[in-house]
């Protein structure tokens, strides 16, 4: 059997350190009041048109993933079932498995019936349209 | 001895600085053993088969996958594009050349089996 020590992992305390001061406040959520942190991982940007919100959920049956938008907030919500186990030795065992659900509020209007997410590579990435309420409107000027 | 070597090495290895390795997230991994093989399962998410880097060398594997997308306009933000990177030094019992990888969903799965010298053996008992 091969020992845990010969599975050596290299660098691993720079990483480490690395992601001791991330959690310090580098790479901080940017708005204030959401600096709470749950699974699945989440960034939100946006652009002139619309809000887009990425998860990270590496391994999940997109038709069991379960997306709902109420009032402006999204809840994103599923299970990440453990693989079949057999005989043998876990010399590692970091992902995670099991339900998770997550809320996010949406900071502005969005077009609740435009919305679309795309599932690729282990990300989820949704575009919520922006309200044409919340549009900036050109207001053409009358020459008389 | 083997010093010149190791420097050309180091050139030959691609792309990023040490400094952006030390920015890239650490993937988390499951490794499982059993009396075959290895089984390294590690998440990805958002990296492509065409941006992941797997490398075996000196029994060193490294695993390097980036991303490339849109940063602009963020207003709030749990992970970083700046990709994964992580490498382990693998035990010398396996046998590297039937190394197998899977990339699905952001989720790589490397199966690296044991050299037959490794794996366990019945032996039969005959009885005279």
């Amino acid at each position: 059997m091969t020992g845990f020590d010969l599975f050596k992992e290299m660098d691993s305390f720079t990483h480490e350190m690395d992601q001791v001061f991330r959690d310090l406040g580098f790479g901080r959520p940017l708005v204030s009041g959401s600096a709470y942190r749950g699974y699945p991982r989440i960034n939100l940007r946006e652009n002139q048109d619309a809000y887009i919100l990425e998860a990270q959920l590496p391994g999940i049956d997109p038709k069991a993933l379960e997306m709902t938008i109420l009032k402006g907030t999204l809840t994103l919500s599923g299970e990440r079932k453990a693989p079949a186990e057999g005989q043998g030795t876990w010399h590692r065992r970091e992902r995670g498995y099991g339900k998770f659900m997550r809320s996010i509020d949406i900071p502005a209007e969005i077009d609740g019936d435009k919305v679309r997410a795309d599932y690729k590579d282990g990300l989820l990435t949704v575009t919520l349209p922006k309200a044409a309420s919340v549009l900036p409107k050109r207001i053409a000027v009358q020459a008389n | 001895m083997k010093n010149s070597e190791l420097t050309l090495h180091k050139e030959n290895t691609p792309v990023v600085s040490e400094r952006d390795r030390a920015a890239m997230i650490t993937p988390a991994v499951d490794i499982f053993e059993n009396d075959d093989a290895l089984t390294l399962v590690a998440d990805l998410p958002g990296v492509s088969k065409e941006h992941l880097e797997l490398g075996i060398d000196r029994q060193v594997l490294t695993i390097e996958g980036r991303f490339d997308r849109a940063e602009e306009g963020a207003l709030y933000r749990e992970f970083c594009g700046c990709g994964f990177y992580r490498r382990f030094h693998l035990p010398d019992n396996l046998d590297l050349n039937q190394t197998n990888a899977e990339l699905k969903d952001g989720v790589l799965t490397l199966r690296l089996p044991k050299a037959a010298s490794a794996k366990p053996r019945r032996i039969e008992i005959t009885a005279r």
